[in-house]
């Protein structure tokens, strides 16, 4: 610190000797001058930059040779080693002759920095635009929306930047602020033709918000849904009962559980089943429309090998020829035909109280192999109130069996169901007559949860009009060894409903309540031979609300 | 349903034999494509003799279907036939008489074949009688009841399980989309740099002159303060009595009577590079990317313009109608007045503008798309202010040959005339 005003004297002195001593005057210094001007002429800058170091090296620190070098150096582009004879030149010649040039290559100079700047600047915003491209290539949405997002922050008036971060936002389904930012876009974009071009992606935008807050999907076919639709009208996949709490009482959530346990008829306890969660948090929320959701359900099925004419499934095809056609009509799904293997399914349906809801007035379902008809009743607020199933068992003695369930409901609520069922069997096996009835009830909590299931097998009556005839009687006596004819048969509830044998195996009719899905997905099960009774019971976390 | 429709069962019964095994015609639905088709059976009764006619109790989608579902069910009946025949040897045992796959009627309400769903119950209930009966004789021949013979007369239909996949399906897992789904076409890009990397960048100062003994005394006025030039519009304008940037003065070798053309294209040039300069100075207090993106564009080709100009003037000599109209534009309204001869009426408020932005050349898309080809138009397509326009154009985007010099030395005089 000491030794830097000496220094600077030193400097000075220097420079004031310099100005005082004569002219360059030598021969080698004026060719050299000489030969750089030509050069300079003939816009060969570098060659003429050479001379004037030469002609530097033989007379240091001219004042004229300073600026010229400076001059060149800037027509270069080496604005540093410019700056460096420049600021050389103001430190030796603060009021030289050339000061009027000096500064004129000094506002140059700056001018180039500041060009440099931006070109720096450009250059990084540029690159901003560049990663975020990539990034959004490879399907990182959120490191490309920062990207955009920090080049609005950079320049905020850039279109640019805010369209690509509306794109990112549609792509992560993000609609309400994709739209906010396409209608910045049009406040920013001075092009009357690219703002136009954009409207129509606005109003799409818009009528999909307005479908994500009033629509479902079928999670079958991922077909939009109103809210409060109870089938899908064109697969009649499920039912869609959004508010109700038999629909909503197995969420995938911490602290919900459902567990089905089952007994006898003497009240021992058969099993218990864990029954698993259905959707994540309530169905309403699981199921609620995005255009994401219903291309995942549309791309699934596409991969089994559905297919599609726009949203409306078509049908499914293999390769080795297999093939199910959904017969579409102009409204609702008709009927469904497979070519190859001979099966039909029927359908009929009516538009509900409301108009917007497709009801279910017969359907033909496959549950394992067994087909049944069923057939719906529904009061004006849209309730199945009775539903009547038909099908012969073909795992049994292909007994064609009736059944009906009655529902009963409160407030809104499903509080209890009675269903009947029986059948007549054939003259060969003695014409027998069977009924049985169930009963379930239907209990909540304070939240409007269903807390508990019941199901009570309260008759099961079997009674044989005539003696089986040849070799079925004696089959018919080994199964029931104290069958009387036109008495009631005993013990019915605990041994169930049989009617014949395959080799060791036992046939008979069980308690298929399977076709009564509708109601709720918690009790649709075929009861074993014996169980007369089954409770399901349901937890929830305390936050989980159904509506 | 429950009760047996025995008349049915009677009636069935007792027309066996007497039916054609194939369903009538119907006249109102001919040429309409046939969606289900069946097969008639006459089914055996051993405890009878006779058979059961049975219309009703098979239903197909397509006749493929149909014709395979029969001859199974014919194996099958060929199967219990032949057993009754060898075990039971009873030879008057009566195979079931099988009808053709045919365009099923018995869903047609016209058809005399029409079922109601009563009708068709009571078919079903019939042939399960029929079956019943016949399994019970093999029973009785002491076939097991697990054989293939008597599981064969009830056999488990076949469905396609897609048909009988559950009606309330979880949700699909979420995968991870295909990069393909985000093509960087569907993104914009920025237009604030695009022309920045190619701005041409010109420095339009002479050397001087170190050949002399004393140090040299350029002979350059002092540089006036830059004339304030508003950022934009918002601001306020500059004063019309602003001082443009003052005309460099060139000194007068003592050989030569008049200035060097040199000389001459400095004493225009020098000032007008001060002037675009202050432009830009003004230009950086802008905060619109995009405007001020738009008037550095401009000023660099304005600096280019200015670089060639000077060449021009250079090349036309002292003497030439340029060099001495460059040479004698001193005042501000002098220099305007010249430019608006060679470059158009319109182009002075941007060649010395109030506001920064001025700088900026309304676009004339019919001539700055090719200038050269406007500017050599010997008919009248073009206006002469047209023309006009296209030499600054060319000018500020081009480096002209020196064949492009020379022709547009002529072009120049022609303007100035």
């Amino acid at each position: 610190m000491k030794i830097r005003p000496l220094l600077v004297l030193l400097i000075a002195g220097s420079a004031l000797a310099q100005q005082a001593s004569p002219p360059p005057s030598s021969e080698e210094f004026q060719r050299a001058v000489f030969i750089a001007r030509k050069f300079f002429d003939m816009k060969d800058y570098a060659a003429a930059y050479e001379q004037f170091v030469k002609a530097d090296a033989i007379q240091a620190d001219q004042p004229g040779v300073l600026y010229d070098m400076a001059l060149l150096l800037a027509k270069g582009g080496r604005y540093s080693e410019a700056q460096t004879k420049l600021d050389r030149y103001n430190q030796l010649y603060p009021a030289g002759a050339e000061k009027p040039l000096v500064t004129k290559l000094q506002f140059e100079l700056d001018f180039q920095r500041e060009l440099q700047k931006r070109r720096q600047e450009d250059q990084d915003y540029g690159e901003l635009f560049t990663r975020g491209r990539f990034l959004y290539s490879r399907g990182e949405l959120g490191p490309a929306l920062k990207m955009f997002q920090d080049a609005e922050q950079k320049r905020p008036t850039d279109s640019a930047a805010v369209y690509n971060e509306a794109i990112v936002y549609e792509k992560l389904g993000d609609f309400e602020k994709a739209t906010q930012r396409f209608h910045r876009y049009q406040e920013l974009e001075s092009d009357a033709a690219l703002k136009a071009s954009v409207d129509q992606r606005i109003l799409g935008l818009e009528s999909e918000l307005s479908d994500m807050h009033s629509k479902i999907v079928c999670s079958f076919c991922g077909l939009r849904l109103p809210i409060g639709a109870a089938w899908c009208p064109r697969c009649w996949h499920g039912p869609y009962f959004t508010s109700s709490p038999l629909w909503n009482s197995r969420p995938c959530l911490e602290g919900a559980t459902a567990t089905r346990a089952t007994y006898y008829a003497d009240n021992r306890f058969a099993k218990n089943d864990v029954l698993p969660c259905i959707f994540d948090g309530s169905m309403v929320d699981a199921l609620r429309y995005s255009p994401a959701k219903q291309k995942r359900i549309q791309d699934a099925r596409k991969a089994e090998g559905w297919w599609y004419n726009g949203e409306i499934i078509q049908g499914w095809r293999d390769k080795q020829g297999n093939e199910i056609r959904y017969v579409q009509g102009p409204d609702v799904l008709e009927k469904i035909v497979s070519p190859s293997g001979g099966e039909i399914l029927l359908f009929a349906a009516h538009r509900g109280s409301d108009g917007n809801a497709w009801l279910l007035d017969r359907e033909d379902l496959v549950i394992d192999g067994q087909k049944y008809t069923s057939r719906y009743t529904f009061d004006a607020a849209n309730h199945i109130v009775q539903q009547q199933v038909e099908y012969q068992n073909a795992a049994g003695c292909n007994h064609i069996i009736d059944m009906t369930a009655d529902y009963v409901y409160q407030n809104d609520l499903p509080t209890a169901a009675r269903i009947k069922g029986g059948y007549d069997g054939y003259a060969v096996e003695g014409s027998p007559h069977v009924e049985w009835q169930v009963a379930i009830a239907y209990t909540y909590d304070n939240a409007g949860r269903v807390a508990k299931e019941d199901l009570a097998v309260t008759a099961l009556n079997k009674m044989y009009n005539a003696k089986p005839q040849g070799a079925i009687r004696e089959e018919m006596g080994r199964i029931y060894p104290a069958m009387r004819v036109r008495r009631p048969m005993e013990n019915m509830m605990r041994t169930g409903d049989l009617c014949g044998t395959a080799g060791n195996l036992l046939l008979g009719n069980p308690i298929d309540l399977r076709p009564f899905y509708a109601l709720s997905p918690n009790l649709g099960v075929a009861l074993a031979y014996g169980v007369s009774r089954a409770s399901v019971t349901f937890t929830y976390p305390d936050s989980f609300k159904v509506r | 349903m429950r009760s047996t429709p025995l008349l049915v069962l009677l009636a069935a019964v007792s027309s066996a034999l007497a039916q054609p095994l194939t369903c009538p015609q119907v006249t109102n639905i001919s040429g309409r494509p046939c969606e289900v088709y069946h097969f008639h059976v006459q089914m055996y009764r051993p405890d009878t003799r006779g058979f059961a006619d049975l219309i009703g109790i098979n239903r197909f989608a397509s006749q493929a279907a149909c014709d395979r579902a029969r001859e199974a069910q014919m194996a099958r009946n060929l199967a219990v036939v032949e057993t009754m025949k060898r075990v039971a040897n009873d030879q008057q045992y009566q195979p079931d008489h099988f009808g053709p796959c045919h365009c099923d009627m018995t869903v047609e309400k016209t058809s005399p074949n029409f079922l109601t769903d009563l009708q068709r119950v009571a078919q079903v209930r019939l042939a399960e009688e029929v079956r019943g009966r016949v399994r019970e004789r093999l029973l009785d021949r002491d076939l097991t009841s697990d054989s293939d013979v008597v599981r064969g007369l009830n056999p488990a239909p076949g469905f396609n399980a897609l048909l009988g996949g559950p009606r309330l399906l979880p949700l699909p897992p979420a995968q991870v989309a295909a990069a393909a789904a985000y093509s960087p076409d569907d993104l914009k890009a920025t237009k604030s740099v695009e022309n920045l990397s190619t701005a041409p960048s010109s420095i339009d100062l002479p050397l001087v002159d170190v050949s002399s003994s004393e140090p040299v005394a350029v002979a350059v006025a002092p540089p006036s303060a830059p004339a304030p030039v508003a950022a934009d519009v918002t601001a306020a304008p500059v004063p019309a009595s602003a001082p443009a940037p003052a005309p460099a003065e060139v000194k007068a070798e003592q050989s030569a009577p008049m200035p060097t053309a040199e000389e001459s294209a400095d004493a225009f040039i020098s000032v007008e590079t001060q002037r675009i300069q202050n432009v830009l100075t003004a230009s950086g207090t802008m905060t619109d990317e995009a405007v001020k993106s738009k008037i550095l564009q401009s000023c660099m080709q304005r600096i280019q313009l200015l670089s060639n100009l000077r060449t021009l003037i250079q090349g036309s000599g002292a003497r030439s109608r340029l060099a001495t109209e460059a040479r004698s534009a001193h005042a501000e309204t002098e220099r305007l007045a010249l430019v608006a001869r060679l470059f158009g009426r319109d182009m002075p408020p941007h060649w010395a503008p109030k506001d920064a932005a001025d700088v900026i050349l309304p676009p004339m898309p019919d001539v700055d798309s090719d200038p050269e080809k406007v500017l050599r138009d010997s008919g009248n397509r073009f206006s002469g202010q047209q023309k006009r326009r296209a030499l600054y154009m060319l000018l500020a985007q081009t480096q002209p040959t020196e064949d492009q010099q020379l022709w547009l030395s002529t072009v120049v005089d022609t303007f100035l005339q």
